[in-house]
Formats: C-alpha cells, structure tokens, sequence
C-alpha cells in the first residue's frame, strides 16, 4: 500500500511539474505518438497491396499496433527510463539515497521517473485498437476482459524485463547501452509474429519477450484466453528472477559518496 | 581551416573513445534491417509486392536508406541548442571561431564515424543477400554520392534551423519525435515514395532518402532536373539560417560567470 501511494504520489507530483510548460507538454505529446503514426503508415501501405500477412488481417495488425503502443505508453508513464536510469544512479552513487528509504528497492527502481505525458499519449493507440476492433467487427466482451489482463500481464513483463537488465548495472555499473539496444528490439513488437522464423519467434517469445508484450493480449482477444497461459507463465518467472538476483546484484553495489 | 580540422579530429578521437557504445548505437539499422528481410520476404512469398519492387529492391532500398539515415544528421547536434540555452554561446561569438562552421565540421565527423560503424554491420546483411540484391553501377554510385552529399548538407541545414529555433522558443526538442516521423515518411525512410501520394514528390525532403537510394539502386534521375532543383532548395535553406541567425543573435542575451 506504501509504494502504491509512493507512485500515486510522484505521478501528482509530476503533473504538477508537467502543467508549468503547456506548450512543451503539448510538443511531447504529439512526438510520443509518432511512433504509432510510423507504424500505422507503413501497415497502411502494405495491406493496400497484401490481404493478410499471414494469418494476420488489417484489422488484427491495427490491435496489435494499438496494444504494443498501450502496452509500451503505460509502462513508459509509469517508470519512463527508472531502469535504464540505474547505471547513471550507480555512476554516481545515488541509489544510497534509494536503499535507505523505506520501501522496496525494486520499487523505487522502476517507478521513480513516472512521465505523465505518456499517459496522455495513450489516445493515439487506444484509437487505433478500437478502429482494428471495428474493422474485425468488436469482439465479445468477456475476451475484452482477458484482453485487458493480457496487457496488464504484459506491462508487468516489461517493467520486470527491463528492471532484470537495469539491474545488472548494480554489478558493472556502466550499462545503459544495452537499452539502446533494448528500445530497438521492442520495435519488433509492433510486428505479427507469423512473420518471424520459428528460432526467432522462440527467443522472443520467452527469453527476450518483446514479441510475448503485443502479440499474446491480442491472441487472447482473437482466439480465446487460452494464451493468458503463456503470458502468466512468463510473467512468473521474470517475478522469479528478479526475486532471486536482486538480492545477489544488490550486495555488489558499492556507494561511492557524494561525487557530485 | 586548421581550427576546424583540428574540432574533427578532436570529435573523432571522443567517438573511438567509446567503441563498444558506437557499435550499440547503430544497432537499430541491423535489427531493422532484420526485421524488414522477414516482413518483406514473408509478403513476397506469399504473392504480395509493393509498387514496382520486386524483393531485392525492397531490401536494397531499406538497407540504403537505413546506411544513409545514419548519415544524414536531421538533428545536428543537441549541443548547439544546450550552447544557445546555457548562454556559452558567447564563447563562440568571442573567439575566431564560426559557431555553424565549428558545428558543421563536427557533425560531419560524427556523421562519417556513425556510417561507417553502420556499413560495418551492415556487412553480413549484404553477404547474406548477395544473391537477390542489386548493386549500384558505376553511373549509379557516382549519381548516388552526389545526392548523399546533398543528402548530408540538407539534413544538416534542417538540423541547425531546428537548433537555431532556440533563439525564439526556447528548446525545441520536446517535438524531435514528431520531426523525425515527419522528416522520415516524407524524405521516404517510412516508405518509398512512389507508393505514397503523389504531392509528396514535389518536397523537398525527397532529397534526404528517397532520391539517394534510387540513384544507388541505378533508377534513372535526371541530373538537370534533381540536381538544380536540389540546389535551389540549399540555397533557401542556408538563406533562411543566415536570417535567423542573424536574428537570433540581435535577441541573444549572454548571462552567467
């Protein structure tokens, strides 16, 4: 209950800040949802030439377009680059000031950059899915539902994902490059996964589950909840193992004072 | 001329500093390029094309625009606006030294270091689809490295009007992601631009990715038609950095210690 008013409390005072510069905020906005508009575009192209790629129709590529951007804006606005922050904080000692508060340090790890204008980026792709569930024709409620718990699944896939590579900086300290990377690889999210090879499709599936965060929830919406299964599953054992080396990374931190 | 050689040798010296990062920093253009081979191998496979492509244009194209997004700074350098901002601006204006012209040298150093870690990567890509890509000839090289030259310098002219949008609005790098999706589909990094619409053609972004790639993948351009059309769209571009600069530094207050 502490860290959820601790997060409710930093996204108030976020907005608060965000609100002082409106024409910045309006900037932000519309930059945050390009990323949606890029993709839109260039299915847009494709499916005036192809029916389906592979057993993906328009209408199911504008979900998934419109659930990967949910899913990656809702995370976004709640821990914004909390994990790939950690190597700057290690560099320069500030996660002292993080593992003396009173709360779990996973939690201030993720969720202490909140970025409220991800939250309002959210109209561009919650559009778009609704537009890809028109065109399919709405699908009935109850998978609706499991939809929703699909994308709840998969932001909490994607904040233990990144927290598990952020963390690794509490050993070798320099290592933000590897969300550059990272960023690149969600990408590939946006795509249907027919389109990948079987090899591919395993590693991104499971180890690297940038395709498991958009192209699961949407399965779940098209054919059932049957593949919530797989999300749980994966959503477990990053629940695992972050359990298991967050205590082990954590003993390697070493503070180094007050550099600035 | 010796001040600005020496600011690129300095820029190219800070970049080798971090090699590991260089080749992390162009890891978008592989994955991409990854991600592209199998979206447009399973579409042309499948019996589907896009415009008059055939499945080698469309990997030669992406691989060509993806090399010369790598080099074509849209965004100049962040340091300029920081330089505007903070007031060390004024360290330029009081010194022998060209702020643009510094930037300038500066950029293209990045801009070169960044391609070639790019085209390194990009070396498997091309291996592996040896057999369905279509090389450039040599009307076909020459053609494309005059556009990428022009490529270059225009990029870099939107780059510093951006920067130099500072003087006026203070950062305006908060709308940098709407600019590059803008700069993206309209220069034909999103998509080739004959299978968009038609008035896009007539822009001149069309300059930065579009044009380049067609002459490397040897499509016919007219160089009497592109070439001074291209020209002419530089020399508005560089008019209208004359102007705000110019401008800019009428409003320029230089503060601090």
């Amino acid at each position: 209950m502490k860290s959820v008013k601790y997060v409710v409390t930093l996204y108030i005072l976020h907005f608060k800040q965000t609100s002082f510069f409106r024409l910045s905020f309006l900037m932000k906005l519309l930059s945050r949802m390009s990323h949606v508009l890029f993709y839109w575009v260039l299915f847009e192209v494709i499916y005036r030439n192809v029916h389906s790629i592979g057993s993906w129709s328009k209408a199911q590529v504008f979900m998934l377009l419109g659930t990967m951007g949910i899913v990656l804006n809702l995370s976004g606005s709640l821990m914004k680059n909390g994990a790939g922050g950690i190597s700057g904080r290690v560099r320069y000692g500030y996660m002292d000031i993080l593992f003396s508060r009173p709360l779990p340090g996973p939690v201030l790890l993720a969720f202490s950059t909140p970025d409220i204008v991800q939250l309002f980026s959210l109209i561009l792709p919650t559009y778009l899915f609704i537009h890809g569930c028109r065109l399919s024709s709405i699908p009935c409620i109850i998978n609706l539902v499991f939809w929703g718990i699909g994308v709840l699944l998969s932001i909490i896939i994607y904040i233990l994902f990144n927290l598990l590579i952020g963390m690794v900086a509490l050993k070798t300290v320099q290592f933000s490059s590897a969300f550059w990377v990272l960023e690149d690889l969600y990408q590939m999210g946006r795509f249907p996964a027919d389109i990948f090879p079987i090899i591919f499709r395993y590693i991104f599936l499971t180890i690297i589950p940038v395709l498991t965060i958009s192209n699961l929830p949407v399965l779940v919406l098209i054919k059932g909840p049957v593949y919530l299964l797989p999300l749980m599953g994966i959503t477990v054992f990053f629940v695992c193992l972050n359990g298991i080396l967050y205590p082990v990374l954590r003993k390697s931190y070493q503070g180094v004072g007050t550099v600035r | 001329m010796k001040k600005y050689l020496e600011a690129m040798r300095c820029e190219f010296k800070f970049h080798l500093n971090y090699r590991l990062n260089l080749f992390f920093g162009v890891s978008y253009h592989p994955i991409m390029l990854l991600v592209y081979y199998f979206l447009w191998t399973f579409i042309y496979r499948a019996g589907g094309s896009i415009g008059n492509y055939s499945l080698g244009g469309m990997l030669i194209y992406y691989l060509i625009t993806g090399l010369l997004g790598m080099f074509v700074p849209i965004f100049a350098y962040y340091t300029m606006t920081e330089n505007i901002k903070k007031g060390d601006l004024i360290f330029f204006l009081t010194r022998p030294l060209d702020f643009l012209g510094y930037y300038y040298f500066v950029i293209l150093t990045g801009c070169l270091i960044w391609s070639m870690s790019a085209i390194i990567v990009s070396l498997p890509f091309i291996l592996w689809w040896r057999n369905i890509l279509i090389f450039p000839c040599i009307n076909g090289m020459l053609k494309g490295l005059i556009f990428t030259i022009i490529a270059f310098n225009m990029a870099l002219t939107l780059g510093f009007i951006l920067n130099l949008l500072t003087f006026f609005i203070g950062d305006p790098f908060g709308i940098s992601g709407f600019y590059d999706f803008l700069i993206s589909l309209l220069g034909g990094w999103v998509l080739p631009l004959d299978v968009l619409p038609g008035f896009i053609q007539y822009l001149p972004f069309k300059y930065l990715y579009y044009i380049p790639a067609r002459a490397f993948m040897n499509y016919p351009i007219s160089l009497t038609k592109e070439l001074p059309t291209a020209m002419l769209w530089l020399v508005f571009f560089f008019a209208v950095i004359r102007f705000m600069w110019i401008m800019g530094i009428k409003k320029y207050e230089a503060f601090g210690g």
